[in-house]
């Protein structure tokens, strides 16, 4: 029978949690980045 | 897609993650063996099915772009590589966390370990590779044939090291999961499963839509 | 059909004259295999079970290593040259440049390898003789293995930005499995088991060898268009 290791647990699932947010946050900064910058009038 | 769909799927993922938080912490017991530890499988499992899925669609994506020259199918190929790199990125970190207390050693070469690993680093590359080229249709030939070598490696590794470990090991591996996953362990698996495609899906929608913005973005021209 | 074979051997022909008559990256690869030679036997010195041991690994070590150099710089020459467009203006199935130059680089890279083994056996005291038969099937469908890709990924990288990094990175990662496969097959070989032993590697590296060459014929000229 194996002592409890919720260290390990919250460690595991803290910075599962932090890739996913720290991703989700480089997007939503690149989009805001995108939506500052000057644009022209043409469209591609 | 339109954004409000994005935003209802970005909710939904959010109501599903708490879900799977509640299955994986509340719902389901303290297993036999290992003890609490073994709740760090909700997040290692789904990550590297969600890892899979994201590779499966950068084949896709890269078989589309080579067939069809449109750009927007490697938009899907080079959003997906980025999120397969990341959840195969949770999934090795998960796994090496849960080792630890389990077979007492942050590393070990077992199938599973070894070939995410190799996984991981296929993609990188595939991603290092994306950053070298500007050119959008350039970048995206190029791209699409790493892609499609990359997925047909998959298979490639996965035999492999499954044979160099049987080979190397007994096959009564003590691996940290438990053997016959039982009702309740199920379930809050398959709850967190779905979480993370849900995740996923949204995530792969706005990266999807940035590169979409970004490639026709027109710079000012010089005067 | 004809046309094809033939533009193929155009190709193979003419990086075979650039080589012998240049015989610069053949003299650099047998200088550094002599040189791995030194460094494996005083890494692994006098312990002479630990060396014949780590024989496959270290054979194959310098094999990957050689190859890097070599394979990487399989189209550096055209696009330097900008010879590039006249790749792609080429009439007829394209495919035909990469098959040439997959050709080319078995021979270079076949060359390389018989000099290193002999360089192993002669230096660490080996016996490849006896093994030389099964040995040689275990090299050819490694090597395979190692120029579809290496080939492939060599054209790709040409002209990109950071191409000597960019080329080891891309490849080493997938060539993981089939080294491998190669490594441990070289194991059985070199224990003088029949060749048989090795049966389920040897059909990994023939299967992985079809789908790389299938995908190099298929996605050249893609990249030729690039």
């Amino acid at each position: 029978m194996m002592p409890d290791h919720w260290g390990y647990v919250f460690a595991a699932y803290g910075l599962s949690a932090a890739a996913l947010l720290g991703y989700w946050r480089h997007l939503a900064h690149r989009r805001r980045a995108l939506d500052a910058r000057p644009r022209t009038g043409k469209a591609r | 897609m339109s954004a409000r769909v994005t935003r209802i799927l970005g909710g939904l993922a959010l109501l599903a993650l708490a879900a799977g938080l509640a299955a994986g912490f509340g719902y389901a017991p303290r297993e036999a063996v290992q003890g609490n530890v073994q709740r760090i499988m909700y997040v290692h499992v789904p990550a590297v099915l969600t890892a899979y899925l994201a590779f499966g669609l950068v084949l896709v994506g890269s078989v589309g772009a080579l067939a069809t020259g449109r750009l927007s199918w490697d938009r899907l190929a080079g959003a997906a590589a980025e999120l397969g790199v990341v959840f195969t990125g949770i999934t090795i970190v998960s796994g090496s966390i849960w080792g630890k207390p389990t077979w007492g050693t942050w590393w070990t070469w077992d199938a599973r370990l070894t070939s995410t690993a190799v996984l991981f680093l296929v993609y990188a590359g595939y991603l290092l590779l994306r950053a070298m080229v500007d050119e959008p249709e350039r970048r995206a030939r190029i791209a699409a044939v790493v892609g499609v070598v990359g997925a047909a490696n998959i298979p490639i590794v996965h035999f492999s090291v499954k044979w160099w470990r049987a080979l190397h090991q007994p096959s009564t591996i003590l691996g940290p999961e438990p053997s016959p996953i039982a009702g309740p362990i199920a379930a809050a698996l398959l709850v967190n499963w779905v979480a993370f495609t849900l995740l996923f899906l949204y995530l792969l929608l706005r990266r999807v839509e940035l590169a979409r913005l970004e490639d026709a973005w027109v710079p000012e021209t010089r005067r | 059909m004809i046309g094809y074979a033939r533009r193929t051997w155009i190709v193979l022909w003419k990086d075979l004259l650039v080589e012998r008559r240049s015989k610069e990256s053949l003299n650099a690869l047998l200088f550094f295999a002599l040189l791995l030679l030194f460094l494996f036997q005083f890494a692994l010195g006098p312990d002479q079970d630990r060396l014949h041991a780590a024989l496959p690994v270290l054979i194959w070590l310098g094999f990957v290593l050689a190859g890097l150099l070599g394979l990487g710089r399989s189209f550096v020459a055209e696009r330097d040259n900008d010879c590039w467009d006249g790749l792609r203006l080429t009439p007829g199935d394209k495919s035909a440049i990469y098959l040439g130059k997959l050709a080319g680089n078995l021979v270079v890279m076949g060359a390389v390898e018989v000099v290193i083994l002999a360089l192993f056996g002669l230096f660490y005291n080996v016996n490849l003789v006896s093994v030389l038969g099964p040995l040689a099937v275990v090299l050819a469908l490694g090597t395979l293995g190692l120029a579809t890709v290496g080939t492939l990924f060599a054209a790709l990288t040409a002209g990109v930005r950071a191409r000597e990094l960019l080329f080891p990175v891309l490849l080493l990662p997938v060539q993981v499995p089939v080294l491998l496969a190669t490594v441990s097959a070289t194991q059985v070989v070199l224990a003088g088991q029949p060749l048989g032993d090795a049966g389920a590697w040897l059909r990994l590296l023939v299967g992985a060898d079809l789908v790389y060459l299938v995908i190099g014929l298929l996605t050249f000229e893609f990249i030729l268009d690039a």
